[in-house]
């Protein structure tokens, strides 16, 4: 069993999409029927996982907060903040690593988590 | 790989891969230098400071030093230099409030920055972005934003590290005067910077003692306080990590490994580096295949 598709409600989709493929660099199936708009899968990066983004106008459904990993925190928060990506704040250490958060403008939030192994010198 | 990289806000970053280079130099400002590969020998005074790759020196402003690296195989030399400007906004941002700042915005800390040179553990989230900002630079990065990014953070994990390698250690000496505190750890230093350069060779703790200007009963004592360990112990469990380091980079036969970082036994090595790391030489080796 694994993880395929994480559900994210979004009360605006077209503003949404350009979020996650713009600013993050995820990306969408090529063609997206006008009648499933209200749903759209953004994969993550080439891999066979999905952000599921859920229309929710009324602004009731329940907020994510997703843990995304990378290999280079402080690259990876330089460059989203130079795509406009409002962190909110530093990049701080954690005992398992480097972490930098962000929002969407729907409340839902992302960590950018750079996992360090200290035990090796 | 060879760059010289100067930053428009004038921070500095050398990268050098050598076997053979002596040179006399006076550090225009902060500098931390780094040994990834092999090991290089700075003169500080009378002072012998080497650095391995577990570890790295802070130099002062105005120190003047002698490097050195005489290797069979080519030492990767790495160096930062803050520019004064640079480190003094980050130390004003890093110990006094936001609200001070605005209030103040001239307002400075300490006018000048003094740290205590001495060799520190080159680990955790410093090894590791350093790691990140040598491999940019290697394959071209010329964002100096991101540099400068990487180079702040530097900054973070060192007066972290100083945090706990000076003050935090000092605090444990038992005497109530600070100033006594941090003169002692000052001397204990410098005994444990004789360890990490003379590691690999019988140190007598006349000798150690003779060079911290302590007495051997004094130096004993206070060693253990600040590091938990006695210099003997101090002395053993930086060999076992050499040893690490070397099984991990090189093809080095154990038994030579053994001779190399000081030890006299191969049995009495793999019986310490079994209970250190739970898994024997051998056997680390080869999980690393």
């Amino acid at each position: 069993m694994k993880i395929k598709h994480v559900t994210v409600f979004v009360s605006d989709m077209e503003e949404a999409v350009g979020f996650f493929t713009e600013k993050l660099g995820f990306s969408t199936p090529e063609t997206i029927p006008i009648d499933k708009y209200n749903e759209v899968p953004i994969r993550i990066n080439n891999a066979d996982q999905y952000l599921n983004l859920v229309m929710d106008e009324n602004k009731d459904g329940f907020k994510s907060r997703i843990i995304l990993s990378t290999d280079d925190c402080l690259k990876d928060y330089h460059q989203l903040k130079t795509q406009g990506i409002d962190f909110k704040g530093q990049p701080q250490y954690l005992s398992s690593g480097l972490y930098a958060e962000f929002c969407d403008n729907y409340g839902n939030e992302y960590v950018l988590l750079e996992e360090r192994d200290y035990t090796e010198v | 790989m060879d760059y010289i990289k100067t930053l428009r806000n004038n921070n500095r970053i050398l990268s050098e891969t050598r076997a053979h280079r002596s040179q006399t130099q006076c550090t225009s400002d902060l500098s931390l230098k780094f040994a990834l590969s092999g090991n290089e020998t700075y003169q500080v005074g009378k002072r012998e400071l080497s650095i391995y790759p577990d570890s790295f020196l802070m130099l002062n402003k105005g120190t003047q030093y002698t490097s050195r690296i005489d290797s069979d195989v080519p030492v990767e030399s790495f160096s930062i230099i803050f520019d004064q400007g640079f480190l003094h906004d980050f130390s004003n941002a890093y110990t006094l409030s936001a609200n001070k700042l605005l209030d103040q915005p001239g307002l400075t800390g300490s006018s000048s920055i003094d740290f205590n040179e001495t060799i520190y553990p080159f680990a955790g989230d410093m090894r590791f972005n350093i790691q990140h900002l040598k491999n940019h630079l290697d394959n071209g990065l010329q964002d100096e934003l991101l540099i400068n990014e990487y180079l702040h953070h530097s900054l973070i994990n060192y007066y972290r590290v100083y945090n706990n390698e000076v003050y935090n250690k000092a605090d444990k000496l038992n005497f109530t005067n600070r100033s006594t505190r941090i003169e002692i750890l000052k001397r204990l230093n410098i005994a444990k910077d004789f360890m990490y350069t003379n590691y690999n060779r019988n140190i007598s703790l006349e000798e150690l003692g003779r060079q911290a200007c302590l007495s051997v009963n004094h130096l004993l004592r206070t060693f253990k306080q600040a590091f938990s360990l006695s210099p003997h112990q101090f002395l053993i469990q930086l060999r076992l990590q050499r040893a690490r380091i070397l099984l991990r980079t090189t093809q080095y036969p154990i038994n030579e490994i053994v001779c190399l970082v000081g030890f006299e036994c191969p049995s009495s090595f793999i019986r310490l580096f079994k209970a250190k790391y739970f898994i024997t030489p051998q056997k680390y080796r080869q999980a690393l295949i």
